[in-house]
């Protein structure tokens, strides 16, 4: 039987998948059938194995079973936690809207209150909402858009 | 459906308990594919729960028919990536306070083989060679041999094709092996 038609890299890439058994049963049997007969593929299969035996004799240090018991609560009380902002965050948006919007209505009808001050601090309020709208647009942006903006830089 | 596909589905339904489900299924990988990055207990726990935390409020995202565990791995892993950034960060700035000293620093932050596997004579070798290589040769082989990927979770996980993964991960065990040889 002649030899199968890979350049010896090839090779040497099914022979690390044969240790890793990723290959399917038929080239898992083909791929045996040369380790055992050629001693050139048999060598580069114990180079490989003498690695993946030095990997796979390392074992990862044992955690506590405590550890593993509490392990779900935290998440869970990251997540109520995480609900909780959100209901802060809404009441807080809600409750800031509804004060901007009497401060606007009293300082509108305020008839003592000089009508160029009043103008001047409808404008401040005005580019400090935009602004605010600006900023969190462009974060949203940001957030759409790039795919590695969970990596600070 | 399978059991991670119908967990997805119902949390995705606003069900929470059924996360419970596959946070006990991969909590174990979680936490030890995070100890590689921080090796020590206490960052490793803390990181793979925020990433579960993380994983759950992008839940909705998640398209159904992807591997759960290749997909949460990439928001563990970039959570990991910004704990490393900051640690290496501190040490710059505690390092720039001492100028009595002109020479180059290492600044990367020591992790310890022993804080990450039980013993074994060859742990400290093993990892040393295994920090000399290139990050991205590290990467592949702690995905295979310690966070036990396999090749087409790889693909997915660094976005390249599964015969891409093969090459990569053959040179970079040839690169190993040769760093053993010269360390023993």
């Amino acid at each position: 039987m002649s030899l199968p038609d890979f350049s010896s890299t090839d090779m040497n890439i099914k022979i690390m998948a044969f240790i890793d058994k990723e290959l399917s049963t038929k080239d898992m049997l083909e791929i045996k059938k040369l380790i055992d007969r050629e001693k050139l593929y048999r060598d580069k299969y114990n180079e490989l194995m003498k690695l993946k035996e030095v990997t796979s004799d390392m074992k990862f240090k044992k955690l506590p079973d405590m550890y593993w018991d509490e392990y779900w609560h935290h998440i869970y009380n990251r997540i109520e936690r995480g609900i909780s902002w959100i209901l802060i965050s809404i009441g807080a948006i809600i409750v800031i809207f509804f004060a901007l919007w009497g401060f606007v209505n009293e300082l509108i009808t305020d008839q003592q209150l000089n009508p160029i001050l009043k103008i001047g601090i409808l404008i401040l309020l005005l580019g400090a909402i935009i602004l605010l709208i600006s900023v969190i647009r462009e974060k949203l942006m940001v957030r759409r858009l790039d795919k590695y903006r969970e990596v600070e830089r | 459906m399978d059991e991670d596909q119908q967990a997805i589905v119902d949390c995705q339904m606003g069900k929470t308990e059924s996360y419970r489900i596959l946070v006990e299924k991969y909590k174990s990988q979680a936490y030890y594919a995070a100890l590689l990055y921080t090796g020590n207990r206490e960052d490793a726990l803390d990181l793979s729960q925020e990433a579960f935390y993380r994983a759950f409020r992008a839940i909705k995202s998640f398209k159904l028919g992807r591997n759960f565990y290749t997909w949460f791995y990439q928001i563990l892993k970039n959570l990991c990536i910004n704990h490393y950034n900051r640690i290496k960060k501190r040490s710059i700035s505690f390092s720039d306070i001492d100028d009595t000293s002109n020479f180059e620093r290492d600044t990367s932050p020591i992790i310890k083989p022993d804080e990450i596997f039980e013993d074994h004579e060859m742990r400290t070798v093993l990892w040393s060679a295994l920090n000399r290589l290139k990050e991205e040769d590290k990467e592949i082989i702690m995905l295979k041999e310690f966070n036990g990927f396999s090749y087409k979770e790889i693909a997915e996980v660094i976005n390249i094709p599964i015969g891409s993964v093969m090459s990569r991960l053959y040179y970079a065990r040839q690169k190993l092996a040769k760093l053993l040889e010269e360390m023993l």
